[in-house]
């Protein structure tokens, strides 16, 4: 469940963060184009602007809080849980943000989150793409030197302007490192999770369709000089290896996977984020598709789907998608993440490029706000609790624990188990030797005796809140400092520490 | 079943007889609509073409494929681009006994290269091979970085003088060791470019060569210090993700100084022993003892499992792209060509004409085409290409005195998947005439006592010619067939029998297995038989690759001209393979003067692929040309360079 604060936080902020509404002019684009036509011309590197100066909207941008067209009813607020919170807790204005941003114009928000709020938030740069754009990704998260191995949340988007998902990203940042230097409840997530958003993992798509009005441009693989090698262009989302097939038989696919800068630094980037269970994407709305020929979906992680949908539905928003109903032929990044990764790709159902420019983006960044909060508190999260603690003989004791994953989705998925890539919560234990160890069902008050006992200890995978009962028998001196520590790639960490008597 | 020994008498005869099989080829077949070519112009000097010119009267050609003749106003002026005079080679004829051969490496002892003595040669011989083969005058080196391991990834091209830079030529590529076990095929590669340099004859006019003996030098240099191995790179990985890197890597238990299987008693366990008792066979229902089969070696971390996590990363031959996904665990690496060996490989097939390309490897010893997924939507190689690759295994079952009586799969040769190859991505993606040659085989050392049953008929049966590939059964036939080899050549002697060993507290617990250099390679006495016959195998693809010819007339009718061009395949191959024949198609272009018009007819058209043997197809052209003006024809493909033909409207 989301802080009712934070919730209100984030709908507050999309309302104040709307500047005054123009009316779109005839020629609209114009200036924003003009000013990327510039940068691609030229060698120059993309333009760093000060946050405060970037995302000013051209007249004709079209602003995320647009109001209805006359005529129309304006879209119900959405409903808070509690009401929104007092000025004083509200986080100082920043720069608005505004549908479609370009990649510079994404870009230079995010370098002005990372300088504004360097304790919560860190740019990275991935690598540049084919036309010499930085492929940035923004962690949000408390950086004090655990926070790759908390449990991770991944918010991608690769689309050209049809996506608001950039524009989602970029509030949701805003508002989120703001409110964090004032929010208890804010500092309380960032601290047990992390936020990962990539708004543009193919800038050079999304800079031309925002330029040229032209959707779902594609980058350029790289030419070679031999007339034999001419490559044929690849498009982002066919270049990934899962599902992959070669451009001899898919158009847009390249002649190896991964033929192309963007993608290549995608699933690098993928590939070392290793404590990530789920990566939220968009996609157009469209009737349920099937997963590709060949694809792989166990029934336990379609099950795991089907509850975090569930979880994260909200009255009057549009259910997210499910990777297996999204009808990818193959060769896209979240087919990657998911085939290759193990990890849980779901996907916002965009409103269309018509709703957008009429209602304005703010509802479509609200929705996606709450539910990402929402996604935040669901990723798996071991704890660790002592339940009983006795000493069985001289400096020999037994030791008692609970373990749960506090999350809904699993510690693991069933995909990963297949990839041959062990995810199990393994406990370890320090200052202590370990004898023996027990373990207990859920119903039961016995405990059955395990009699391999090898450390670290395994405790599998574990369902979305499942528990488990351990007992460990264990030997130490008085005044022994003992500590259990349990943990999972993508569940984190979580320690017991006890001195004997 | 008898074969004929392998006297030189032995050796023209399988060349002819090759011959006659191109002659025949199936890939020669006409389709529909397409004219058929008169036989096929000799190919260029081999020998066996002169056979088959004697052995074939000429035949004068069918009369459509007689180009109309050009009308007295109109001045064809052919410039065969492509065969232009060639000049000399920079250095005179090949001598490769200067300077002295390394002592391991092989010496040219007249046309044919015999190692002193039968050795494997290693990465470290890469200079003196270098200095041998450059005495030619016709080998260039190529820089295409090094591996996981810091480890060059040596190679070289070469090719028959002439105009054309080697790197825009046709190409067919030797690669070797690629799965990282293989020194057979590193071999296998050094030896047929000895031989091919030997004779530069040999070498067909338009083509190149380039050659990767140690296609996987991690692999190999690891299975060289250890005699065992599995072929894996030198990166880094935590195989059982428990943050540990190699902790849990196999040993020597017995000190007998190798590291071979081991077999644990286990009541789970999926073996039981055979009738043999040194082979194993699936448990059926009930059967009791049974086993698991595993490397040589203790739980070193404790964790219950054995050898789980052992020096050694990424395996090469499952790391590109065409099937990747299927590949489960960590060494296939975390994506396709993240391995930087993988990634040169890929890029220079990328970056050339690859026409053909050949990996030695693999101890099947078949000619196997790709299709290393067994899954029917993924099935390769393409209905279409099936013929080409049957008579390539009938060449090729000729030249090395193989009994392969059809095509197989990667998948059936291997006897299991064998996803994210080398060959099946460069056939797919790029259209290559690939396959995987398996220089070593039970059924190879035919020259002691006549060809073991090499089909893997054994009694445990495991339809090997035809049955659906799988991890079913298939290994258990195939080390039946070995089995028969080591008793019926070798006494026996290659396979240690199981001795107990103590395992802590585990019971039952045995090691023993095939000795190094029995099975994955041959013992070196058996290393000149597995590599016979194979470098006239290639010699006689090179000779057969698609040769585009154009032949073009043109009549005037006041200012209008008529043009008709037929382009021509008068090689035996087709002119490509492989899904994607637009993307590979022979291609035909106008290139026009100033002050031409183009009427009717297309300044590109999409010829599509041609079988081969003088196959061709006819093309016209409408033109408001003024008189006198110059036109050009060119054709190509992703397989050839353009040819070039000019007609003086």
């Amino acid at each position: 469940m989301i802080a009712p604060a934070l919730l209100a936080l984030l709908l507050a902020s999309v309302r104040q963060e709307v500047p005054p509404s123009p009316a779109p002019a005839p020629d609209g684009g114009e200036a924003q184009g003009e000013s990327e036509r510039k940068q691609e011309g030229g060698d120059a590197p993309p333009v760093e602007v000060p946050p405060q100066e970037v995302p000013r909207p051209a007249p004709s941008d079209v602003p995320a809080d647009l109001p209805p067209a006359a005529g129309e009813a304006a879209p119900p607020p959405p409903q808070a849980e509690n009401p929104a919170p007092s000025a004083s807790t509200l986080p100082p204005a920043h720069p608005p943000v505004t549908w479609p941003l370009s990649s510079e114009a994404l870009a230079a928000h995010l370098r002005g989150i990372a300088e504004a709020h360097p304790t919560i938030a860190l740019l990275e740069t991935l690598d540049r793409s084919a036309q010499g754009r930085e492929i940035l990704v923004l962690r949000l998260g408390l950086r004090d030197g655990g926070e790759a191995a908390r449990p991770t949340l991944l918010l991608a988007d690769h689309h050209g302007r049809a996506s608001a998902g950039p524009e989602a990203m970029v509030a949701l940042a805003w508002r989120l490192a703001s409110a964090h230097e004032q929010d208890e409840g804010v500092r309380a997530l960032l601290a047990r999770a992390s936020l990962v958003l990539a708004p543009a993992l193919d800038p050079d798509a999304r800079s031309e369709s925002v330029a040229t009005l032209q959707l779902g441009a594609s980058s350029v693989e790289p030419v070679a000089a031999a007339p034999a090698a001419r490559a044929p262009l690849a498009r982002f989302e066919r270049n990934f290896p899962s599902g992959w097939q070669p451009e001899t038989r898919r158009a847009g696919s390249g002649r190896v996977s991964l033929s192309m800068p963007e993608t290549l630094a995608a699933t690098r980037f993928l590939a070392g984020l290793d404590a990530c269970s789920v990566v939220l994407g968009f996609a157009p709305t469209s009737p349920p598709g099937q997963p590709y020929a060949g694809a792989e979906l166990p029934a336990g992680d379609r099950e795991v789907f089907q509850r975090l949908a569930a979880a994260l539905e909200r009255p009057g928003a549009r259910a997210l998608i499910p990777w297996y109903e999204h009808g990818s032929p193959g060769g896209g990044f979240f087919d990657f993440a998911y085939q290759a990764r193990g990890i849980y790709p779901l996907f916002f159902a965009l409103p269309s490029e018509e709703e957008l420019t009429r209602t304005g983006a703010a509802p479509f960044v609200a929705e996606v706000g709450e539910r990402v909060l929402g996604c935040l508190a669901l990723l798996p999260r071991v704890e660790l609790a002592q339940e009983a603690f006795e000493r069985v003989a001289p400096d020999t004791w037994q030791l008692d624990l609970r373990l749960v994953n506090a999350g809904l989705v699993p510690t693991a998925s069933a995909l990963v188990g297949h990839r041959g890539v062990r995810a199990d919560v393994v406990l370890a234990l320090a200052g202590a030797k370990l004898l023996a160890t027990a373990h207990r069902a859920r119903s039961g008050t016995e405990y059955t005796p395990v009699f391999e006992v090898r450390t670290p200890l395994s405790a599998g995978t574990l369902a979305g809140g499942e528990e488990r009962w351990l007992r460990l028998l264990i030997e130490a001196g008085p005044g022994a400092a003992v500590s259990v520590t349990a943990s999972s790639p993508w569940a984190g960490r979580a320690q017991l520490r006890l001195t004997l008597p | 079943m008898q074969r004929a020994g392998r006297s030189e008498t032995g050796r023209w005869a399988v060349r002819l007889v090759l011959g006659l099989c191109l002659g025949a080829a199936p890939w020669a077949a006409q389709e529909p609509g397409r004219e058929p070519g008169p036989e096929p112009a000799p190919a260029p000097p081999a020998e066996e073409s002169q056979a088959e010119q004697q052995e074939k009267p000429s035949e004068p050609p069918p009369a459509q494929e007689t180009p109309p003749q050009p009308e007295p106003s109109v001045q064809e002026v052919p410039k065969p681009q492509a065969e232009e005079p060639e000049p000399a080679p920079a250095n005179p004829a090949p001598t490769l006994e200067d300077p002295p051969p390394a002592a391991a490496a092989p010496v040219s002892t007249g046309d044919v290269l015999v190692p002193p003595q039968p050795a494997y040669a290693f990465l470290e011989d890469r200079d003196s091979f270098l200095a041998r083969w450059q005495a030619s005058g016709l080998v260039q080196p190529l820089a295409l970085g090094t591996s996981a391991g810091g480890r060059e990834l040596f190679a070289v091209q070469f090719g028959a003088p002439g105009a054309r830079p080697l790197a825009e030529r046709t190409t067919l590529f030797l690669l070797g060791g690629l799965d990282g076990v293989s020194m057979a095929g590193s071999q296998a590669v050094l030896s047929t470019v000895s031989e091919l340099l030997a004779d530069p004859g040999r070498l067909p006019p338009e083509v190149a060569f380039v050659a990767v003996p140690w296609a996987n030098p991690d692999g190999l240099a690891r299975w060289r210090a250890s005699g065992t191995g599995d072929g894996r790179n030198d990166r880094t990985i935590d195989d059982d993700g428990d943050g540990e890197v190699d902790e849990d890597g196999p040993d020597d238990l017995d000190r007998d100084g190798m590291v071979l299987e081991m077999l644990l008693e286990d009541p789970l366990g999926p073996w039981v022993r055979a009738a043999d008792p040194r082979f194993l066979r699936s448990a059926r229902e009930g059967e009791a003892p049974r086993y698991l089969r595993l490397r040589e070696g203790l739980d070193d971390d404790g964790d219950g499992r054995f050898n789980e996590d052992g020096p050694g990363g990424v395996l090469l031959d499952r790391n590109f792209p065409v099937g990747w996904e299927d590949c489960k665990g960590p060494e296939s690496g975390p994506w396709p060509l993240s391995e930087p060996d993988a990634k040169a490989l890929a890029e220079l097939l990328m970056a050339r004409r690859a026409a053909v390309v050949l990996v030695f490897q693999g101890n099947h010893g078949l000619l196997a085409s790709p299709g290393g997924r067994t899954r029917a939507e993924h099935a390769l190689p393409l209905p279409e290409d099936g013929p080409t690759y049957r008579r390539l295994a009938e060449v090729f079952s000729s030249h090395a005195q193989r009994d392969q009586a059809q095509a197989v799969s990667l998948a059936e040769a291997r006897g299991e998947p064998w996803p994210g190859s080398l060959v099946d991505w460069s056939y797919a993606a790029l259209g290559a005439l690939a396959m995987e040659i398996g220089v070593w085989g039970p059924e190879v050392e035919v020259g002691r006592r006549g060809p073991v049953d090499a089909q893997f008929k054994g009694p445990e049966g495991n339809g090997k010619n035809g049955a659906a590939p799988g991890p079913s059964v298939p290994e258990i036939g195939l080390e039946q067939a070995w089995a028969r080899w080591l008793d019926d050549t070798r006494g026996g002697s290659g396979f240690l029998d199981w001795q107990p060993v103590q395992l802590g507290g585990q019971p039952g617990a045995w090691v023993g297995g095939w000795e190094p250099d029995t099975i994955l390679n041959p013992p070196l006495d058996a290393l000149p038989e597995a590599l016979a016959g194979l470098t006239g195998f290639v010699s006689d693809l090179a000779s057969s690759l698609p040769r585009l010819e154009i032949d073009a007339v043109a009549r005037r009718e006041g200012k209008v001209c008529l043009v008709k061009a037929r382009v021509k395949n008068s090689g035996l191959l087709p002119s490509g393979v492989g899904p994607g024949s637009h993307a590979s198609a022979v291609r035909l272009r106008l290139v026009v003067s100033p002050g031409m018009t183009l009427r009717a007819g297309q300044l590109e058209t999409v010829v599509g692929h041609l079988p081969g043997r003088g196959t061709s197809d006819e093309y016209g052209w409408l033109l408001i040309a003024p008189e006198g003006a110059l036109l050009r024809i060119v054709a190509e493909s992703a397989w050839s360079a353009p040819i070039e033909r000019e007609v003086r409207l």
